[in-house]
């Protein structure tokens, strides 16, 4: 069944139809939503809200086939504001967050690391890489994270980001030689 | 040309995105050019290791996650209407009513509010209806996730339009027309009076 039919199929009522959206959507929406905010909690409490949100506002979609995309707009909406808000709650904290729950519970694969230094040290790099990535422009991040993490078509992050295919291109490439500057010695 | 723009067709390469007559003289450039071979090697170190990034395996219960999205959609179903103005207390509710688990058809208020039930277990439906509408025509404006179910010639709705758990607009104040609750399960009509802030008579 096509996402236009089981949009139409939620929008008459058939709860089931949504069920089969999340489905099919749920990794790919968690796996943005990470790339974002690297913490698998925080990602799939995101993820969840998206999804609601995305139930509520289904009639206001033109283009039902374009679920997927719509849906990870949004994604990428929550995560950015999750983001803003836990940003402010650590400015407003008198004690700061501790940051090691941020500490994704991941597999993390380090094939080719090589020795122990070796893998520790791209261990490090890769970390600064993500601390850089967070502080870059928010939609050189998105276009980053989207495209060259989460490996997204260009097209498809054109649409979840509203932005032309070449617009896409451009956000990636100033992301990537922001972070290629900044770690022109360890690359 | 600027050191920004044969950066970006270095991008470019990296992504297969350049056409093949620009890729092959931007090779032979590279071949020319040590510092922007080493640019260029930079690009790719940076681009392994942002692969690397979303090739972690990430532990989540999907069927938990699809579960409890599931759960809340129920539960915001239920407790949808809460959070909008109702613009008057449409819709009386009788506690024998309330109290009833069979099909139950209420009409208080001059006959054009009536209060339907059951429905599946733990919702709550509500949809509204044109005075006149054809049975089986298309509800007006739905407040529950699913067609109503409805025993009564008068309410047949057997087909839902508008989108799940929207208000209709513009508001019910004022308008003529039917209010159908369908309560079933543990989610009882009382209780959805109570979310809704309705009057008991």
């Amino acid at each position: 069944m096509t996402d236009g039919a089981l949009v139409a199929a939620t929008l008459g009522g058939d709860r089931q139809a949504f069920d089969v959206l999340v489905g099919r959507y749920q990794r790919q929406a968690t796996a943005v939503a990470f790339g974002l905010l690297g913490n698998v909690d925080d990602a799939q409490e995101v993820v969840q809200e998206s999804f609601l949100r995305a139930y509520r506002k289904l009639s206001s979609l033109s283009s039902p086939e374009r679920f997927g995309a719509w849906l990870l707009r949004i994604v990428s909406n929550q995560s950015l504001n999750f983001r803003r808000g836990r940003a402010l709650r650590r400015t407003l904290s008198l004690h700061p967050v501790d940051d090691s729950d941020d500490r994704p519970e991941l597999t993390v694969a380090d094939a080719g690391a090589g020795t122990p230094d070796q893998a520790a040290e791209a261990g490090e790099l890769k970390e600064a890489i993500r601390q850089a990535i967070d502080e870059l422009p928010e939609t050189q991040r998105l276009a980053l994270v989207l495209f060259s993490i989460q490996k997204l078509p260009q097209k498809q992050v054109a649409e979840i980001l509203n932005l032309s295919v070449e617009a896409v291109k451009w956000h990636v490439f100033s992301a990537r030689k922001k972070l290629k500057d900044r770690f022109k010695d360890s690359l | 040309m600027k050191r920004d723009d044969i950066e970006f067709k270095l991008s470019e390469m990296l992504d297969g995105e350049l056409p093949a007559d620009q890729a092959e003289a931007l090779r032979r450039e590279l071949d020319a050019n040590p510092d922007l071979a080493a640019e260029h090697r930079r690009y790719e170190s940076l681009d392994a290791v942002l692969g690397e990034m979303g090739r972690r395996t990430v532990e989540v219960d999907w069927d938990l996650q699809r579960e409890s999205i599931r759960a809340t959609l129920e539960r915001e179903a239920l407790l949808q209407p809460q959070r909008r103005t109702w613009p008057a207390r449409l819709i009386r509710l009788s506690a024998a009513a309330a109290a009833a688990a069979a099909v139950i058809v209420l009409a208080v208020l001059a006959g054009h509010w009536l209060l339907v039930g059951p429905a599946p277990t733990g919702e709550v439906h509500v949809a509204w209806q044109a005075p006149g509408a054809a049975t089986g025509a298309a509800v007006a404006g739905v407040l529950g996730p699913s067609p109503l179910p409805s025993k009564s010639a008068a309410l047949e709705v057997a087909y839902v339009r508008t989108a799940p758990i929207e208000m209709p607009e513009p508001p019910l104040a004022g308008r003529v027309g039917t209010i159908v609750v369908a309560a079933g399960g543990t989610a009882r009509p009382d209780q959805a009076a109570e979310l809704w802030g309705l009057d008991r008579i």
